[in-house]
């Protein structure tokens, strides 16, 4: 009996000595109870590819973000992309007077710039760096990609004044995000590399992909596959669009599971999570007191996209019965909760171009109210059924009562039940097993059989409805109207690239990145990507036939805008100054933040 | 004569396990074909899924902005990369020289060569499970055998009782349960993963909660196998001539009931090794501990054919290992199988 008491208690000596690590530094303290030095923020598992042009995990991304900041222009608070910290200037000119825009674009770097490793940061290394991506062949056959090429030409390297001049090829509104966010590389680093390992610098960069080198406000000092990021201040950082550099000394980004991670910000276990948006996750921390939080829309959103070249949904009248039919208040409620909204076209709530003057960003502004909203409330704000039942049908009457082209496929009979072919009006709606729930409690067998539109829904895996959706999948299986899925926008938005005809490929030849496949007005997308960047007329031409576009889309509907998430940030209210926005993602805002 | 004697015990030595080797190097012989026909199946299968794992790689967004030509050509680089360029048969062979030459192909998910970091993965695997395995395996083993021979007590009832809970409890809510008393509410344990980033707690305090849910969702299952076990076995009669011998109750239990009662234990525990690995999804999911189970979830969500063929071939073999260690378990412990067996 002894022995066993002995032995028992030699085990929990062990225990309890090992356990107890968190008395000497808990998350986001250090030393007994002088200031904290170390930010643990929590993240979903990253890959480890820690430099541009390869994967695509945003909890990658982050990492980038800390490590670099920006390329030859960064990003602000607000959305806005400016001269980064190691730039002095940028001069635009033209390379035929008679052109609408400045095509050839000039950067000088400042002299005397480093990366966080001690290298020079000069004009060198940003030729350096689009030849590296622009590169294609070397690019490739590693599996990386890159689209610079699209909008740069010839590159001239002023190495004496320490500039770099890029002759566009394309001069379009967004060319600021497309082709100057490129982080810039360190060339010294990877070229000694790739020189001794007898290996291209792309292949050189791949095989080092957890280990790079950047001049943002943090560099990466130990990286566990899987585990962690340990990050520390870099001494040679400029600072961001503001001049502020890190207060922080340390950051830590840890993988911590979904299941969990409320509770473990919640204990101290880890300082800070961000993208909450499952309502029982963001009641805790926001019923904690130790906890702060910061909350957006998201910058994209959740929807169905039809297609518009197949079938009934080829009738807008069809596709915006649909909507009237499913009460979206009711899915959001089902698989969000309470933190949601929708929006009725493909916008979000941090487009500058929703807003007049004097209206607040993440708010219902004139713009957005003036639009069609597919859902129809009674005075209480309730979806009220009767009213949306009786828009579905007069679209459904009308469309019914025409008869030239595609409209003769569409009839009633005389039970007033509605027809497509001479079958009752049948859609299919592809979904990922996540959406199963509220779609199916929200478009009823009884809705269904009262608005007139039957639905078939088919759960299936993501990859497969890809196929379906992209129109990979081959012509014979082609069987779906309908397809739920999610968008996020990029910082400056060009709908060409998701909206243009030239991107609808034949169904089943390939990816089309026009998803929906709808063609619209051309011209007006033309319009919107050629708006010169440079001048205030340029930047209100955008504006006004952005929303132009808009407001076709949603007249057409070719897509359902479901639900943009309410997203939230949450962190220990022992840190201050740590203000994110849907624009404005953690690594950036860290650098402003400091411990009380 | 000192060196005779070393001779002679050598030669002893080697007199008993040369047939254990030699019948186990037969059985791998005859493993081999099993694992090409069982090679072929998994290959065929994930070739089969439906999608282009190319089309499925790429992001649509990446090739939004290039030209047609640009976007073929981009896609059949990926396409030659990846050697999704051949036919089928000569994929399988290629994958076979993978597999030989400890390569594996390469995953489409993580974008890297799947031998750069397939063996952290089984290691952390096999740390976890390992620890869990033999621990439950010592824990299980007395409380069976005192449950056995206290037969119809109050012990066996309370243990019969417990054991009926613990498999009743699914492993993921024992391990949320676990997490939130040790570590949510105690506060004496971590949430997760494998080592303190900031360097403080030691390593081993990160096994204990994944351990305790590995050993505690197994211990019920194997404490009522060992118990029945050992029940067949005291029944027989040459226990009872034992104990009629006089014979000291530990001798026995332990040296001649417990021997002949490893029989079935050793079938559990042959089979208790894959479907340890298989079945540890959830709670590497949970502790977030990059093992084979992890991997496998992330290679089936994103159709990674690569990993999801080394991974299950992963699994094949360890089966088949693991039934040629009941086998050579079986006649180290009955030697009338050894006699059958073991020439």
């Amino acid at each position: 009996m002894k022995k066993k008491l002995l032995i028992l208690g030699v085990l929990a000596t062990l225990l309890f000595t090992g356990c107890g690590g968190s008395d000497k530094e808990t998350a986001g303290t250090t030393e007994g109870k002088s200031k904290p030095t170390t930010f643990v923020m929590g993240s979903s598992n990253f890959n480890g590819d820690f430099y541009d042009g390869w994967t695509n995990s945003s909890y990658d991304a982050n990492v980038r973000r800390l490590v670099w900041g920006g390329g030859l222009l960064s990003p602000t608070d607000k959305g806005e992309l400016v001269l980064a910290s190691f730039v002095e200037s940028r001069t635009l000119t033209k390379s035929d007077p008679s052109m609408k825009s400045e095509d050839i674009w000039t950067f000088k770097i400042k002299d005397g710039m480093k990366f966080s490793n001690g290298d020079p940061l000069t004009a060198k290394d940003v030729k350096f760096t689009y030849d590296f991506y622009m590169d294609k062949e070397a690019l490739g056959n590693t599996g990386g990609t890159s689209s610079l090429d699209q909008y740069i030409g010839k590159i001239d390297l002023d190495e004496e004044n320490n500039t770099i001049t890029f002759h566009l090829k394309q001069l379009i509104y967004t060319v600021d995000a497309s082709a100057f966010s490129t982080f810039i590389l360190d060339s010294t680093y990877i070229s000694v590399g790739a020189e001794k390992d007898g290996i291209t610098p792309q292949q050189w960069v791949k095989a080092n992909m957890s280990a790079p080198i950047g001049y943002g406000p943090y560099k990466i000092d130990e990286y566990v596959e899987s585990q962690y990021v340990k990050l520390s201040i870099n001494e040679n950082y400029q600072g961001n669009f503001e001049g502020e550099k890190p207060n922080i000394d340390r950051l830590i980004v840890q993988n911590v599971p979904e299941e969990t991670k409320v509770t473990q910000l919640v204990t101290g276990e880890i300082d800070g999570i961000t993208g909450l948006i499952k309502e029982e996750n963001i009641d805790a921390a926001k019923g904690d007191q130790a906890i702060a939080t910061n909350d957006y829309f998201r910058h994209g959103g959740g929807q169905i996209t039809f297609h518009s070249d197949f079938g009934p949904v080829q009738l807008p009248e069809v596709r915006k019965a649909f909507a009237y039919e499913f009460d979206r208040i009711k899915f959001r409620e089902i698989f969000l909760g309470k933190y949601g909204i929708a929006s009725n076209a493909p916008y979000s709530r941090n487009m500058w171009m929703m807003y007049e003057d004097g209206e607040q960003l993440g708010t219902e502004g004139k713009f957005e109210k003036s639009l069609t909203s597919y859902d129809i409330l009674d005075a209480d704000g309730n979806w009220d059924e009767g009213a949306n039942l009786k828009e579905a049908h007069k679209l459904l009457d009308e469309a019914a009562a025409k008869t030239d082209g595609l409209y003769a496929k569409l009839t009633k009979d005389a039970d007033g039940t509605y027809l497509w072919e001479g079958k009752e009006l049948t859609l299919n709606l592809a979904i990922t097993a996540a959406w199963t729930d509220a779609v199916n409690l929200t478009l009823t067998k009884g809705v269904q059989e009262e608005f007139g539109i039957k639905i078939n829904v088919d759960s299936m895996d993501w990859s497969i409805m890809a196929n379906n959706l992209y129109g990979n999948a081959a012509l014979s299986e082609r069987k779906y109207h309908m397809f739920t899925g999610g968008t996020s926008y990029s910082i400056k938005y060009d709908p060409y690239a998701n909206w243009s005809s030239t991107k609808i490929l034949p169904y089943g030849k390939g990816s089309s990145t026009n998803s929906a496949r709808y063609i619209g007005d051309e011209k007006l997308l033309d319009e919107i990507r050629f708006s010169n960047p440079s001048t205030e007329e340029g930047t209100a031409s955008y504006k006004a036939n952005w929303r132009k576009w808009i407001v076709e889309v949603n007249e057409d509907l070719p897509l359902l805008p479901l639900y943009s998430n309410n997203y939230y940030d949450a962190y220990t209210n022992r840190v201050e100054n740590f203000e994110t926005n849907a624009l404005w993602q953690w690594p950036y805002a860290i650098v402003k933040a400091r411990f009380k | 004569m000192e060196k005779e004697k070393q001779q002679g015990k050598i030669r002893t030595l080697f007199d008993n396990v040369f047939p254990y080797l030699k019948y186990i190097g037969n059985r791998l012989f005859h493993l081999l074909p099993v694992v090409i026909i069982i090679s072929i199946v998994i290959f065929t299968l994930i070739q089969l899924m439906p999608g282009d794992p190319i089309l499925a790689m790429i992001n649509p967004e990446t090739t939004a902005n290039m030209t047609e030509e640009q976007r073929v050509a981009y896609i059949e680089t990926m396409r030659k990369v990846l050697g999704y360029d051949k036919p089928v048969i000569v994929r399988y062979f290629l994958w076979w020289k993978d597999v030989l030459t400890a390569n594996f192909g390469y995953s489409v998910a993580l974008n890297k060569p799947i031998n750069e970091f397939i063996g952290s993965y089984i290691m952390n695997s096999f740390k976890v499970n390992i620890v869990g395995f033999v621990l439950a395996f010592l824990i299980a083993i007395p409380i069976g055998i005192k449950s056995a021979v206290k037969k119809n007590t109050r012990y066996d009832k309370v243990v019969t009782v417990m054991s009926m809970v613990g498999i009743s409890l699914p492993s993921f809510f024992m391990a949320l349960l676990l997490v939130l008393l040790f570590s949510a509410v105690l506060r004496i344990l971590p949430f997760s993963g494998m080592v303190d980033p900031r360097g403080v707690r030691p390593e081993y305090v990160y096994y204990i909660l994944p351990v305790s849910v590995i050993v505690l969702s197994s211990l019920a299952g194997l404490i009522r196998y060992i118990r029945n076990a050992m029940i067949e076995v005291l029944k027989a009669d040459y226990i009872r001539t034992s104990r009629a011998k006089g014979l000291a109750e530990k001798v026995v239990i332990y040296r001649h009931a417990f021997k002949n009662a490893l029989i079935p234990v050793i079938t559990i525990i042959g089979f208790w090794i894959p479907a340890l690995f298989g079945g540890s999804i959830i709670v590497e999911k949970i502790f977030a501990w990059p093992g084979m189970g992890l991997l496998m979830n992330q290679a089936y969500q994103f159709k990674d054919r690569g990993v999801l063929s080394t991974v299950l071939l992963f699994f094949a073999v360890l089966t088949l290992f693991a039934n040629l260690f009941i086998d050579v378990g079986y006649a180290l412990v009955d030697p009338r199988i050894k006699a059958r067996r073991i020439k």
